[in-house]
C-alpha cells in the first residue's frame, strides 16, 4: 500500500528529486497510517503462484473483450430496437466464496454494458438485464468459472 | 509514415468515442424506462471513454500526462460499475412496484 | 496532417459540448429522480473526455490533473447521494411497517 501511494506521488509530481521522494516518502507513510488506523484497511500480501498471475491477466484480458462486444451489442440494441426492449431482473446465487471474488463478478457484471448488478447479499446476486438475450447463460458465465480458478 | 498512420489511427479511435457518446446520448432518450437508461449511461462510461482516452494517448505521443491518462480511465473504470450499481439500487429501494416495469426471475 | 488533426479534435471537443447541452436537457425532462442523476453521470464522464481533448488540443499538461480531480469529485457526489438517499428510505421504510418497500415486497 505504501508503494502504491509513493508510485501516485511520483506520477503526479513528475519530477525525480531528492526533495519529492521524501515529501511523497513522508506523505503516503501518514496516509498509510490512517488507512489502517481510521478506514481498517488490512493488506497483507499473499503469495501468488505465478499461475494465478497468469490466470488473473486472462481474466482482464477476457474483461476488456467482453466489454468491448457487450458494448457493440448495446450500440445495435440502441439503434434497431428503441422502445419495445424486454428487460428483466434475475436473482441467482454464486458458486464463488470468498468476498473479494464476489466484489471482482459483481464489478464485471456491471461493467459490462447491458448488465448491471442491483444487489449482492451473501452470494445472492440481483442482476438487471436490459435484454432477455443478454440475460440467458448468465449464472454460468465465463467470468465466474475464471474466477473460481483464481480463487482455489 | 510511422507518425502519420499513429495519427490516422487516433483520430479513427477519437472519432469512434464521440459517436458512442452520441449513441449513449440517443439512448438515453430512446429508452422509455429508468434502469433502461442506465444500461445506455454504462456503455458511454465504460466504451465511449475508453475509445476517446486511447485516441489521445495516440495524439499525444508518451509522456507524463498520457500516464495520467491512463490513470483517470482506470480509476473511471473503477468506480463506474460501483456508482451505477448504487443509482440501481436507489432505484429498485424506491419504487413502489418493480413487477409492472420489468419481470422478475428467480433461479 | 497537422490542420486535420486540428480540426478533428475542435470539431469533436464541439460535438461533445453539444450532447452535453442534449443531456442537461434530459435531466431537466426526467420524470424521475433517478434520471437526473443518470443524466448527470453521463455529463460528468463527457466533461472528463472534453477536458483532455482540450488539454492535447491546446498543449497544456495542466487540464489532465483538472480532469482527474473532477473525475474524483463526480464519483463522489453520485456516492454520496445515492447513500444518503437509501437510507433515509430504508428509515422510513422501517417506520412505517414495510410499506414502500421496494425490493423486499417484491
Amino acid at each position: 500500500m505504501f508503494i502504491l501511494f509513493f508510485a501516485l506521488w511520483l506520477l503526479m509530481a513528475g519530477t525525480m528529486t531528492v526533495s519529492t521522494c521524501l515529501w511523497g516518502a513522508a506523505v503516503s507513510g501518514m496516509l498509510c497510517w490512517y488507512c489502517r488506523r481510521t478506514l481498517g484497511y488490512q493488506w497483507q500480501w499473499r503469495r501468488y503462484t505465478i499461475r494465478q498471475l497468469w490466470s488473473a491477466v486472462c481474466y482482464l484480458w477476457n474483461l476488456l473483450l467482453e466489454m468491448l462486444k457487450a458494448g457493440v451489442v448495446v450500440m445495435k440494441l440502441i439503434y434497431t430496437r428503441g422502445r419495445n426492449m424486454e428487460p428483466k431482473l434475475i436473482w441467482f446465487d454464486t458458486t464463488l466464496q470468498s468476498n473479494r471474488s464476489r466484489a471482482v463478478l459483481a464489478n464485471s457484471i456491471t461493467l459490462t454494458a447491458g448488465t448491471i448488478t442491483v444487489e449482492a447479499q451473501n452470494g445472492r446476486f440481483c442482476v438487471h438485464a436490459l435484454d432477455a438475450s443478454l440475460a440467458e447463460n448468465i449464472e454460468s458465465c465465463q467470468f465466474q468459472k475464471q474466477l473460481k480458478e483464481l480463487e482455489a | 509514415m510511422v507518425h502519420n498512420l499513429v495519427t490516422v489511427i487516433g483520430l479513427a479511435s477519437l472519432l469512434f468515442g464521440v459517436f458512442v457518446f452520441f449513441t449513449a446520448v440517443l439512448g438515453l432518450y430512446r429508452f422509455d424506462y429508468v434502469l433502461n437508461r442506465m444500461h445506455a449511461a454504462a456503455v458511454g462510461d465504460a466504451l465511449g471513454i475508453f475509445c476517446i482516452l486511447i485516441g489521445l494517448i495516440l495524439l499525444h505521443g508518451w509522456s507524463l500526462s498520457a500516464a495520467k491518462t491512463i490513470l483517470i480511465f482506470l480509476f473511471l473504470w473503477l468506480t463506474s460499475p460501483v456508482a451505477s450499481h448504487l443509482i440501481a439500487e436507489m432505484e429498485v429501494c424506491t419504487i413502489s412496484n418493480i413487477k409492472k416495469e420489468c419481470e422478475v426471475e428467480e433461479r | 496532417m497537422e490542420q486535420i488533426r486540428n480540426a478533428l479534435l475542435t470539431g469533436s471537443a464541439f460535438i461533445l459540448a453539444a450532447l452535453m447541452l442534449v443531456a442537461l436537457l434530459r435531466a431537466i425532462l426526467g420524470p424521475r429522480f433517478t434520471d437526473r442523476i443518470i443524466a448527470v453521470n453521463v455529463i460528468n464522464t463527457m466533461v472528463v473526455a472534453e477536458l483532455v481533448i482540450l488539454s492535447v488540443r491546446l498543449r497544456e499538461d495542466f487540464l489532465v490533473d483538472v480532469a482527474l480531480v473532477y473525475a474524483l469529485l463526480s464519483f463522489l457526489t453520485v456516492v454520496v447521494v445515492s447513500r444518503v438517499m437509501i437510507t433515509w428510505r430504508r428509515r422510513k421504510a422501517e417506520k412505517g411497517h414495510g410499506k414502500g418497500e421496494g425490493l423486499r415486497g417484491a
